[in-house]
């Protein structure tokens, strides 16, 4: 207790009124005790009083229940190709579910503190508001990673039976891992901006579903915007004479998606399928891997429409064709991936909502929202 | 706009215990604070009375460094909230009016939470959180979570977080709403404790006459603004005292007699008989007693005698004041 008392006599308690004070004047390990702090209560109050177990047994019926229908369905597969399929519809049934849950984790855990009449009498003590809304951060996303952990021995076996390789499933898991943090912060800061608890689900999951929805919604809408007639040159099969492929020109429509694919960009199951590393080229795969469908589909909506001569003869003759279009794994390759794009939309989201967060939870409060009451 | 500065038994002390300087607070088109100028003086008990709605809880989140003032400042031993909240925040202990608790945790798990969050060490907080849990009797609690506990026990607890870092000032809001008789006057008796060990409190309530045995000065609000504040140890002009007895009349002449002035107070039920009340002004206890004799040497037969306000100075002081402002 000394050591404690001593610490604070050696501030100036009644010092020249108008001196310069420290405002956060706060060692990095006495704001990470803050944090952790804050945490721990979160932690300790959602655990006893949520029925969180029940949560919890829902999503493992959820996600097992989806993976033992892949199961099934992969019965005449071989062990690889069924383990493609285990890996990639486990990593979208995680993100689909978890963009389900885990907002409502934060979204009422600013306002609805303060409905309760806890959150002043932190506010009073010196926590700041970094360390508060850090440690609500903290508390949900280690509650999300729980749900990740669920997860977890679905990549095992996928790691087991060779299918993946162990980079592709921890990428998926970290990449994962960021998606939840960031729904997270969006749910802390609609709850520090909106006054009830209400308005700040009903925005979360606005702003949650406007991510994995609305912006392959609106990549949908634009598309047909983006057309524009060309003359193309085209390998295609003559009517007259039959099966000879000639060089035409025709009129084609052009979809130009380099215009709008950063619509998709952000999107968290893009995000997640683009970083998760392309299988092992494999003659024999022939597995169907939806990451990897839309993988390749994103990164070629990024370079838009090919360039060169069109082949619509699809013929497997040798035949030496001038100026013939590149083949769309090649172009795949030369677009280049782009989750880090995406991940660092999401991320620049995630410090953004923190940021929101923490403003609105500063005290003093100069101006207070409608409705209201402090404490 | 007048300071009110109301003496003490520290004002020796150059820094007061809370300072407030043309404050004035509006949340929408409603005045909460209205230019208000105050000084407590270091130590002591200051009661904070006034109608629902005068400001009084604005007053007090804007001393404990959670809401800004459109105008003004305050000072909490001259440290500055809207500069160093933190440094305030290691001075003022605060306890609000109808808050809420961490419902899942022990009462316990409660405190050594808040001295967590008060900065202090787990060694720091264990002692100080039992001593706590003793004096303000929570110990058979201890390990009850917080939300099992009546309203006056959750009073208590949110007292000992309010003291849990043992702050120099503690700024109560409405502490003895919903306690019972007990625990009232042992929450005065903390209270007192704490003023007599150099701790300058702030205590705002509607149950007058348990502040009036509490605090040795008030301070009066209506309509966001300082009305009147008073030192409840001086004496003050005159008292009213309230005569009873079973011959009015008789009481009537005695006082005729000597020139005292007396108003008669009606009856409840409209016939008392030679039954009856005066109300007498006296200018102290010892006039008062002089008074007594008077009477009793006369043979009057008196039944009753002791101050006409049944609440007492401060009920007086704060009905004057805030009939004042209403007139």
């Amino acid at each position: 207790m000394s050591g404690d008392r001593g610490r604070l006599r050696e501030r100036p308690t009644s010092g020249a009124p108008d001196a310069p004070t420290t405002r956060s004047g706060r060692s990095p390990a006495q704001s990470w005790a803050a944090i952790r702090l804050v945490a721990g209560l979160e932690l300790r109050q959602r655990i006893r009083t949520s029925r969180w177990y029940l949560v919890l047994a829902v999503w493992v019926i959820a996600v097992y229940g989806v993976v033992l229908l892949g199961w099934f369905a992969t019965s005449e597969s071989t062990s690889d190709e069924r383990g493609v399929v285990l890996y990639s519809m486990t990593t979208f049934v995680v993100l689909g579910f978890g963009l389900l849950v885990v907002p409502a984790l934060t979204a009422t855990s600013i306002n609805g503190d303060r409905d309760r009449g806890v959150l002043a009498t932190l506010q009073v003590t010196q926590l700041g508001p970094a360390e508060l809304v850090l440690g609500k951060l903290l508390a949900a996303w280690a509650l999300a990673g729980l749900f990740l952990l669920v997860a977890a021995p679905v990549y095992v076996f996928t790691l087991v039976t060779g299918a993946v390789g162990p980079l592709r499933a921890l990428g998926a898991l970290l990449v994962l891992a960021v998606c939840l943090a960031v729904f997270c912060a969006v749910g802390l800061a609609c709850s520090a901006w909106t006054a009830r608890t209400v308005s700040s689900v009903v925005l979360t999951y606005l702003a949650v579903a406007g991510l994995g929805l609305v912006t392959v919604i609106l990549f949908g809408l634009l598309l047909p915007r983006t057309a524009v007639e060309t003359d193309r040159q085209v390998w295609t099969m003559t009517d007259d004479q039959g099966q000879r492929c000639v060089l035409q020109t025709q009129r084609r429509e052009d979809l130009h998606t380099e215009r709008v694919w950063w619509l998709l960009a952000p999107n968290p199951f893009v995000v997640v399928a683009d970083a998760a590393p392309a299988l092992p080229a494999n003659e024999n795969q022939t597995a169907f891997d939806p990451l990897q469908a839309i993988s390749t589909g994103v990164r070629l909506a990024r370079i838009g429409p090919a360039e060169g001569a069109l082949d619509e003869c699809w013929s497997e003759l040798p035949v030496l064709r001038e100026g013939e279009a590149v083949e769309d794994a090649t172009r795949v390759a030369q677009a280049g991936p782009v989750w880090p794009l995406g991940l660092g939309a999401l991320v620049l989201l995630g410090v953004g909502s923190t940021a929101v967060a923490i403003r609105r939870t500063r005290t003093p409060v100069h101006r207070l929202p409608r409705d209201v009451r402090i404490a | 706009m007048s300071v009110s500065t109301v003496r003490g038994a520290h004002a020796a002390d150059p820094t007061p215990g809370l300072e407030a300087h043309d404050l004035s607070r509006a949340f929408g088109d409603v005045r909460a604070l209205d230019h208000v100028d105050l000084v407590v003086p270091r130590g002591g008990v200051t009661a904070l009375v006034g109608p629902n709605g005068c400001g009084k809880t604005s007053l007090m989140l804007v001393l404990a460094s959670l809401l800004s003032p459109d105008t003004g400042h305050v000072r909490v031993l001259g440290v500055d909230p809207a500069k160093d909240p933190r440094g305030v925040r290691r001075l003022l202990g605060w306890m609000p009016d109808g808050f809420g608790t961490f419902e899942a945790l022990t009462v316990r798990e409660v405190l050594r939470t808040m001295a967590g969050a008060h900065g202090l060490g787990a060694g720091a907080a264990r002692p100080r959180v039992e001593e706590l849990l003793h004096t303000l009797r929570l110990d058979p609690l201890a390990d009850r979570p917080a939300r099992v506990l009546s309203r006056g026990q959750k009073q208590r607890l949110g007292l000992a977080q309010a003291m849990v870092h043992s702050p120099q000032v503690l700024v109560l809001d409405e502490p003895a709403s919903g306690l019972d008789p007990r625990s009232r006057l042992e929450l005065r008796d903390t209270v007192r404790a704490l003023a007599a060990g150099g701790v300058t409190v702030l205590v705002s309530s509607h149950i007058l006459d348990e502040l009036e045995e509490m605090c040795d000065r008030a301070v009066v609000m209506d309509a966001g603004r300082v009305v009147a504040s008073h030192d409840l140890t001086a004496a003050p002009a005159l008292l009213r005292w309230r005569v009873g007895s079973l011959d009015v009349e008789a009481l009537r002449a005695v006082l005729a007699a000597r020139g005292i002035e007396a108003t008669d107070v009606p009856s409840p039920d409209g016939d008392w008989g030679r039954r009856g009340a005066l109300d007498v002004d006296v200018a102290d206890e010892a006039d008062a007693h002089a008074l007594l004799r008077l009477l009793v040497d006369h043979d009057v037969p008196v039944f009753t005698f002791g101050p006409a306000t049944t609440g007492g100075r401060l009920e007086a002081m704060y009905l004057s004041a805030t009939r004042e402002e209403r007139s």
